[in-house]
């Protein structure tokens, strides 16, 4: 295969095929290396598996092209503006269904502006929440001996534990 | 999903510090973020917030910085009505003699109580005395012209620079030092600031392009031949030490003379965006008229609103008397009238639209607004709790 591809396949978790353009793919490091992989191997019918599901696998991809022109040349303040507003769009999405596994998904393959912008929306999701809240979206026990919470509670008074 | 713990926490540093604090009880690892000996954690959470908005305010009067003010603190959004300010910071606010606030920058605050300075982030409770400089030992009841700014790269670290006002009237020229957190000293800077004819208000700074921008007053006791007749914009800038003038619009200079007349500048914009800049804003004659500094080279202004107060959409008694205002978080004038604080939007969908934010107790008096977030930001390296809190 040469050099002048413009799109590779991938495979998602769930076994399902999906494309990505060179440009975008640049965005992520383990993506870059296996496009390298890719484009210099002989053996060109082996499609590379991306450890993420389909389902975050789409909006990881989407997110990719959205961003890959400006990464690549970089863009004018109206570019970087108009940008701005559709990141904001693009993650108005349910913390528990999807952004957490955009969260792990952006962290696996090393993408840091998405990864920011993930943790940022989940943090802004998560400020009104209560503690017994937190615990249910993040699949968390409270571990807390009973004597433990005693000893918290004369530390911060006020501290709730639900 | 179990959620990595290093995700979990660079989550949380993305939260504001009273809600990393809440969720220290979720579990024994959500308990260990933040402490004080986490100073990734809180480092990572103090430059986080640099990108946050500022989410609550202190109120004070106008009073002379020499004696003691009643503060008053409030949140911008009414359904957010809890903070990490500890209930043992008010205290201290109230029972420390002569305490004042005189500069607040993400999280951290500048305090003063006579010739006693300190730097006091009031979520962690946490203080760093600073060494009374020698210009407060020789003018103790002086108003201190000081800058806190705590955008700089180390979280650690912080701005603070103190201008030694001499006369302002005999000399243009300002000696200034800054306070070296590392060797906990104030240090002379060489190029001192050239301020122009006029008093500048120190009291309200704008921090961008790597100088620091302050508006004159508006007095008219200068003579009109001077190129310091009107009103006009200084910057120095702390790299270089080089100072600029920077001129207002020609429509805010007309009539700048009017005793009604007052004018601030603030910081337009979000810092992550790409038209972060300065606005002007007016308030003459019970008209607000707010221009946006659009390009910085050639000091060229875009005006963005006049409007009289009445036709805002306050609903009180007429005469309406604007006590005090701030531009917030580069999108938003709150402003004060004799009863109440109101917000009003200068950006995008929320332009001109009017919220009623909550009454204070200060009546006709003048005040000042001290914008303030929580976090989780360190008073340097050394750690010492709040004295108040030490009596306990």
């Amino acid at each position: 295969m040469s050099s002048s591809v413009e799109a590779i396949t991938v495979l998602s978790s769930d076994g399902d095929e999906f494309k990505i353009t060179v440009s975008a793919a640049k965005l992520s490091k383990p993506l870059n290396w296996m496009l390298e992989d890719v484009c210099f191997s002989d053996d060109c019918d082996e499609v590379p598996t991306i450890e993420v599901n389909s389902k975050t696998l789409v909006k990881v991809i989407e997110y990719c092209e959205k961003h890959a022109p400006r990464a690549n040349s970089g863009a004018s303040d109206s570019d970087a503006e108009e940008l701005k507003k559709w990141d904001i769009e693009f993650m108005k999405m349910d913390v528990k269904d999807i952004l957490f596994h955009i969260l792990m998904a952006a962290n696996y393959l090393h993408m840091e502006g998405l990864y920011d912008l993930a943790c940022q929306t989940a943090a802004d999701l998560m400020k009104g929440m209560t503690v017994s809240q937190i615990r249910k979206i993040f699949h968390i026990k409270n571990d807390f001996s009973s004597e433990e919470q005693e000893q918290l509670r004369r530390q911060h008074p006020g501290c709730s534990f639900d | 999903m179990d959620m990595p713990h290093d995700i979990v926490i660079e989550i949380f540093s993305w939260l504001p510090a009273k809600s990393v604090h809440k969720f220290k009880s979720v579990n024994k690892f959500c308990n260990t973020i933040s402490s004080a000996e986490d100073t990734y954690f809180n480092e990572k959470q103090s430059q986080n917030a640099l990108l946050r908005d500022d989410s609550c305010f202190f109120l004070q009067p106008n009073w002379i910085q020499r004696y003691r003010a009643k503060h008053e603190f409030h949140h911008l959004s009414s359904k957010n009505t809890t903070s990490g300010v500890s209930h043992g910071f008010f205290q201290f606010l109230e029972h420390y003699p002569a305490c004042r606030i005189i500069a607040s920058s993400k999280g951290l605050i500048l305090g003063r109580s006579n010739i006693e300075l300190f730097i006091c982030n009031p979520v962690t409770q946490s203080w760093l005395p600073i060494p009374t400089p020698s210009y407060l030992e020789k003018y103790p009841d002086a108003d201190l012209k000081v800058v806190l700014d705590c955008n700089v790269e180390d979280s650690n670290d912080f701005m603070l620079f103190l201008f030694e006002v001499q006369d302002e009237w005999a000399s243009q020229y300002i000696d200034l030092r800054f306070y070296s957190v590392k060797e906990c000293m104030w240090k002379s800077v060489e190029a001192s600031f050239f301020h122009g004819g006029r008093p500048l208000r120190f009291d309200m700074h704008v921090y961008y392009r790597k100088a620091l921008h302050f508006i004159s007053n508006c007095y008219t006791f200068i003579s009109k031949k001077s190129p310091y007749f009107r009103p006009y914009i200084m910057a120095y800038n702390v790299e270089d030490g080089s100072s600029r003038m920077i001129r207002i619009p020609k429509e805010a200079r007309r009539g700048s003379h009017d005793l009604t007349c007052q004018m601030g500048i603030y910081k337009w914009g979000k810092p992550t965006s790409s038209y972060d800049s300065i606005c002007l804003v007016r308030l003459r004659k019970n008209v607000f008229t707010i221009w946006v500094l659009a390009n910085y080279e050639i000091d060229k202004w875009r005006r963005i609103l006049k409007i009289r107060v009445k036709a805002i959409g306050v609903k009180e008694k007429d005469p309406i008397i604007v006590t005090g205002f701030i531009v917030m978080n580069g999108d938003k004038l709150i402003f004060a009238t004799e009863e109440k604080i109101y917000g009003y939007g200068l950006r995008q969908e929320n332009f001109m639209k009017l919220e009623e934010i909550c009454k204070h107790e200060f009546g006709r008096g003048e005040m000042s607004f001290i914008a303030f977030s929580d976090t989780l930001r360190p008073c340097g390296h050394t750690v010492v709790t709040l004295p108040l809190m030490q009596q306990n």
